[in-house]
């Protein structure tokens, strides 16, 4: 049984399904998203109340989508289609509030599927995905080059990612974000 | 009385509130006397402080409000009558009293943009008052930020004044929807600073 159908298995009893893995895309795969991330053209974001941050929504190498998706599928139990993504980019100084998610998560079914595919070369230790219930931390997807985080969003459920000091001096964090709802609605 | 604030030129405080930018706010320097902040800087090797991180901040701090006898009296001097009615002059507000807890802003500590409104709007004035600096501090000044709104968002920010840590410097700032502040990350040394808010 491999780690992914283990922790499938915690994600789908849960109360608040919360889940991450190591390994969970085949690392050609996220090398090579990796890769066609480095080539996208970012835009930047800077609302104090809200982040600070770049972002892209160019297209999701093919290959790329297709393991997020059936990974995705694999671990809540059901068909799921991609509703939303981007590529968020962090450097030093750089931040994401819950009231920023909400903006991003606005049009997004209740109960979707939250995945991040971290396709950063380094590890920081720092800018983890901080997931909270009636605003109290439950989950934590640590900044960890490959993990993917997948979490099932609620009206109560939110999201942010924290801070990323100058102590990582020029290390960026990028990531991968999807949401993904199920094809039943 | 650690802090005298019949001596402070309140006409010029209430001015310099009023023209403030980009909202209100006052700076006073030497804020407490000089032999009672030597008291405060070496009360912050007594009193207990314990890592905070949450979604806007990451920092040590002491509970609320500190335990060690001489933040107590500094408290105490804050929320006197003569104090708060020095504040009330300033800034118009009818405040009851303060909370307070004691920071220290080590490297890799900040505290993000975010305005300190509290649901009851019991928060009427935000206030940081700084006791000490050391081994070449970088960072740790307070930003505070212009907002654009428009249909009830901020659509845009902007830092609108930078206020430099001084040691015993007493900034005092108006809670508001749109009052956005922050304190930059530390990334060298260290600051250490009283900060909360006066309620209604």
């Amino acid at each position: 049984m491999s780690e992914l159908d283990v922790q499938a298995a915690s994600f789908r009893t849960s109360r608040l399904p919360a889940v991450a893995v190591d390994d969970a895309i085949d690392p050609s795969i996220v090398r090579q998203t990796r890769e066609a991330a480095a080539h996208v053209t970012f835009e930047g974001f800077d609302l104090a109340h809200r982040g600070r941050y770049a972002f892209s929504t160019e297209p999701i190498p093919p290959a790329a989508l297709e393991a997020l998706v059936d990974v995705a599928s694999r671990c809540s139990g059901e068909v799921l289609s991609v509703t939303a993504h981007r590529y968020v980019r962090l450097r030093c100084g750089d931040y994401v509030l819950a009231r920023d998610d909400e903006s991003f998560c606005a049009a997004v079914a209740p109960h979707a599927i939250d995945l991040s595919l971290d396709l950063s070369v380094d590890l920081t230790c720092e800018a983890e995905v901080v997931f909270t219930h009636r605003s109290q931390a439950f989950f934590t997807v640590p900044q960890r080059p490959g993990v993917v985080g997948i979490v099932r969003r609620m009206p109560t459920v939110g999201r942010y990612e924290r801070y990323l000091t100058h102590r990582v001096g020029a290390l960026e964090v990028v990531r991968l974000r999807l949401v993904l709802s199920s094809d039943r609605g | 009385m650690p802090i005298d604030p019949t001596r402070w030129n309140l006409e010029a405080l209430r001015e310099r509130w009023r023209v403030a930018s980009p909202f209100s706010h006052v700076v006073i320097d030497r804020f407490v006397d000089a032999s009672f902040l030597a008291s405060l800087r070496a009360a912050f090797d007594d009193e207990p402080a314990s890592n905070l991180q949450d979604e806007i901040f990451d920092v040590m701090a002491s509970s609320a409000p500190p335990e060690v006898d001489v933040f107590r009296a500094l408290h105490a001097a804050m929320t006197a009558p003569v104090f708060l009615a020095a504040l009330h002059a300033i800034t118009g507000e009818s405040l009851t009293g303060a909370e307070m807890r004691a920071y220290a802003y080590l490297p890799g500590h900040y505290l993000l943009p975010h305005a300190d409104r509290d649901d009851g709007g019991r928060r009427r004035l935000a206030y940081a008052f700084y006791v000490d600096l050391f081994d070449g501090t970088t960072g740790g000044e307070l930003d505070l930020y212009e907002c654009l709104s428009k249909d009830g968002d901020i659509v845009e920010t902007r830092v609108g004044t930078t206020i430099e840590p001084c040691a015993n410097r007493c900034v005092i700032f108006e809670v508001s929807d749109q009052s956005l502040h922050r304190v930059r990350e530390v990334t060298a040394g260290g600051r250490l600073s009283l900060a909360g808010w006066f309620v209604r």
